[in-house]
């Protein structure tokens, strides 16, 4: 098991060895949480590159006050997002169209298997939540991230993470139990 | 559907699936955009003597195309713009040493793009 300490120590040694360290430690979490936000791969994939770039590029200034999980989940966030909010700019369209936008594409994608209905309608009940319950959820539920490492990466008070997360999975429930 | 959702039954499955051997070819193409690293596909590499006279001969195909611009450009100079003699063996001196570090930085694809080329030239023939 790759850990931080031990890809900092070779980066500093073998940079291009360093960073691959560093990619194969967080290209699966940081693919499926970007997917998990954008829901098409190639969205996903387009997402997860620019993150790794970013890392490469910011890795001199990166001073290591935060852990590099939270520093790359935070970039990854902020790429997601930067990705969702230039096509609500670009199409002029309202964040309701840009969700129910990303609910056709869960219906209709490649690389998503529909057999697991189930885990469809989970999928889609998230995509239904607003977008600070979308992000908690995913990095509470799938992620398994403590409240503390969640609030340095969306910059929100803990507490106020802990409701969302409430709420959101109360509408989850509501969601499936509903449709 | 049952009257009680439990988040235990679905668990942390996602129905989301990528294509195959999609991580590698992500990091490869990541790798290309930042390190500039070579491809999978092996290419044969040249070692030793063949390389050092590849760059030997890239070394001078390359000076005689600077010595080649200089005179060029002395030619049609202007009598205004003439420089003394010691700027002129200045500028070749500097251009010649980042020239080395050019030529040292070259890939063994392009240093021999760079022979064959001076091979063909006329004017270095």
């Amino acid at each position: 098991m790759i850990n931080e300490d031990k890809i900092r120590q070779v980066y500093a040694s073998d940079p291009k060895k360093g960073f691959k360290m560093l990619m194969d430690k967080f290209q699966e979490p940081i693919y499926y949480y970007i997917r998990r936000l954008v829901v098409s791969h190639e969205d996903a994939e387009d997402v997860l590159q620019e993150v790794f770039i970013r890392v490469y590029r910011g890795w001199e200034q990166f001073r290591g006050e935060s852990s590099l999980s939270t520093w790359i989940y935070r970039i990854a966030t902020n790429e997601s997002l930067r990705l969702l909010n230039a096509r609500k700019n670009e199409e002029a369209i309202a964040a309701e169209e840009v969700q129910e936008e990303l609910m056709n594409k869960l219906k209709a994608s490649d690389y998503i298997d529909y057999e697991n209905e189930l885990a469809v309608k989970f999928q889609e009940a998230i995509l239904s939540l607003p977008e600070k319950q979308r992000l908690v959820f995913n990095l509470r539920y799938y992620d398994e991230l403590e409240y503390e490492e969640i609030s340095r990466i969306l910059d929100s008070k803990v507490d106020a993470l802990k409701v969302n997360y409430h709420y959101a999975k109360e509408k989850i429930k509501e969601y499936i139990l509903n449709r | 559907m049952d009257k009680e959702f439990d988040f235990d039954r679905i668990g942390k499955k996602v129905p989301y699936r990528t294509p195959e051997h999609f991580f590698e070819e992500m990091q490869q193409e990541v790798m290309q955009r930042t390190y500039g690293a070579q491809p999978v596909q092996h290419r044969p590499k040249m070692h030793g003597r063949h390389r050092l006279k590849v760059l030997f001969s890239a070394t001078v195909a390359a000076a005689a195309m600077l010595a080649g611009i200089v005179f060029a450009l002395s030619y049609f100079r202007t009598d205004n713009a003439v420089e003394s003699t010691s700027d002129m063996l200045a500028a070749e001196m500097g251009g010649s040493e980042a020239m080395d570090k050019w030529i040292y930085e070259l890939s063994d694809e392009e240093l021999e793009e760079l022979v064959n080329f001076s091979e063909n030239d006329i004017f270095l023939n």
